[in-house]
């Protein structure tokens, strides 16, 4: 019996492991995007671009953004800007009649009398007007706040030459004016999930998802998956990027097509944003079950490289729970093993760190200068202990406490070692406690504080946590808007 | 690799705003040549991961010979 439970507790570590073993591999995959990309089939392409904004009181940002929408490096005899008003009741109407009387023939204004339903829906009555013209040969989705820089667009259309390719995204990036330490750590995050992460997803040929800032449809590819947004789930991006490739289409991320995007200052404003994200995958995951996995039935989409990829995100915390369990186990089981298998999990851990932040500050150096506290503490630094503990525990256990003329108990040793062990669960309520000190007197200082020890990954795991147990009580889908303020780089 | 963006001066989006100037669009030969270029600066992934596989390598020697 105790053999049975040993082994046991040694899969629940490894089958913990894989998340980690995961993040690396996609990491090994995005030095061959220098061979393997969709470049070789890309050519100068410009064709007639109709741009959906949906805004919902976004008066504060709008009216620049269609400014810079207008310099484009794109003729502007085939760029049309749509801004779909979702029956704002601050200025938006106004500043968009403003700029589309500046700008004659090139900005229109579309107004929905009943909004409050969501970005799809916002987006489903733009594409209903847009797709009944032929002028149309190209759609981009984007947000009101962001910012494209001048050359992104044409850098977008020019994958378009290729028919096989039926949509685009781009490299949204942090560009708050004055980024917060919550702002700093997105940003890495965006470098390392977007930059990176769909590089390497370029490689697999298949992508995760189409940047909800950034996505550029051809006509053809909008009117295969039905002409409209899906608005069943709160992952809209998501199943439209999973039904073009399902109908046969390739999706391309572009990294020299840069969007600046301003992103959330708090751990409250993050928690928000991510649970809809959060929840929307899960929705995904459920709505396409019977693909993944399946490569016979599909491909890429359904092969297990991109399988893996996709559900180590998405049972990351699941992952962490059971590693914890499976390692505090064998050490009630009194098993040697405990020790061994901690070592090399957290030592994997640690190599996975050490490859992943070394490429990803060199992918967006601007970034890593702007966000390298960050990029170091993304883990937190309790695991960065305890990845320096597996790598030297005789330091960390003996040499360093004989510094200070002290010797550690058995008891001591052992509360140390089961308080590491289950550490890669209790740092999902550590994160969790992180957001509800915020809103206290002294959040400004504790919160931070606790999101470089804990981590902003634990923070992000704790959301997905979330985002299960909102599921699971099948709790109300309210599209909450990430508050903005219009402040972004130029 | 994505270049800096103007980070020198920043302007809040509120403030951005101003009379229209029609865009300088490079022509199809520029447009080409920038695809080749973005093509051949991908190779920069392949040194940022020797870079990061120098710096595993160190660390699982260090555990090796410590």
């Amino acid at each position: 019996m105790t053999g049975i439970l040993t082994w046991l507790c040694v899969a629940f570590v490894i089958i913990g492991a894989i998340p980690v073993a995961a993040g690396l591999y996609q990491y090994l995959l995005v030095p061959l995007h220098a061979t393997r990309n969709h470049y070789p089939k890309a050519a100068p392409y410009l064709p007639r671009v109709a741009v959906v904004v949906p805004a919902w009181n976004e008066g504060a940002v709008v009216g620049a953004s269609i400014d810079r929408l207008v310099r484009l490096e794109y003729p502007p005899d085939r760029l049309r800007i749509y801004v779909v008003d979702d029956a704002s009741t601050d200025d938006t109407p106004d500043v968009v009649l403003e700029r589309a009387a500046r700008y004659p023939g090139r900005v229109f204004h579309l107004r929905r009398e009943k909004g409050g339903e969501g970005k799809a829906h916002t987006l489903n009555h733009g594409l209903s007007v847009l797709l009944a013209a032929d002028w149309v040969q190209a759609v981009l989705i984007m947000d009101a706040d962001v910012i494209y820089r001048p050359d992104s667009l044409r850098k977008m259309t020019r994958h378009l030459a290729d028919p096989e390719v039926g949509a685009v995204t781009a490299f949204i990036r942090e560009g708050g004016v004055d980024p917060k330490y919550m702002t700093r750590f997105i940003g890495y995050e965006y470098v390392a999930s977007q930059a990176a992460a769909r590089r390497a997803q370029n490689v697999l040929g298949v992508l995760a998802c189409l940047a909800g800032g950034a996505q550029l449809h051809s006509r053809e590819n909008l009117e295969a998956i039905g002409g409209r947004i899906d608005t069943t789930t709160l992952a809209e991006d998501t199943v439209s990027t999973i039904l073009t490739q399902l109908n046969g289409r390739r999706v391309v991320f572009e990294p020299y097509a840069v969007v600046l995007a301003e992103e959330p200052e708090s751990i409250g404003a993050l928690w928000k944003q991510r649970l809809r994200w959060g929840r929307g995958n899960v929705q995904v995951s459920r709505r396409f079950a019977t693909l993944w996995f399946r490569p016979w039935k599909h491909r890429r989409l359904g092969g297990f490289s991109f399988g893996i990829i996709w559900f180590s995100v998405l049972l990351l915390p699941i992952a962490m729970l059971l590693s914890s369990i499976g390692l505090i186990g064998l050490f009630f089981l009194g098993s040697d093993l405990a020790a061994a298998v901690f070592r090399e999990v957290w030592f994997l851990a640690l190599c996975t760190y050490l490859f992943i932040t070394i490429t990803t500050v060199q992918i967006d150096p601007e970034t890593g200068r702007r966000s390298w506290r960050e990029a170091i503490a993304f883990p937190g630094i309790i695991s960065l202990l305890v990845m320096l503990m597996a790598f030297a525990p005789d330091l960390i256990l003996r040499k360093l406490p004989a510094l200070f003329g002290l010797e550690l108990t058995t008891f001591g040793a052992d509360s140390i070692t089961l308080a590491l062990y289950a550490w890669l669960t209790l740092c999902m309520p550590a994160a969790w406690l992180a957001k509800r000190v915020e809103s206290t007197a002294f959040g400004k200082v504790l919160a931070p504080a606790l999101i470089y020890l804990v981590g902003y990954g634990p923070l992000l795991c704790a959301i997905t946590f979330d985002s299960y147990i909102k599921e699971f009580r099948g709790a109300a889908q309210v599209w909450d808007k990430t508050e903005k303020l219009g402040k972004v780089m130029a | 690799m994505t270049e800096p963006i103007d980070a020198a001066e920043p302007i809040p989006v509120k403030e951005a705003v101003g009379a229209f100037v029609p865009p300088d669009m490079p022509d199809e030969e520029k447009m080409t040549t920038e695809i080749q270029d973005d093509r051949k600066h991908e190779r920069f992934l392949v040194r940022a991961a020797l870079i990061a596989a120098v710096g595993v390598a160190m660390v699982i020697l260090v555990r090796l010979w410590g």
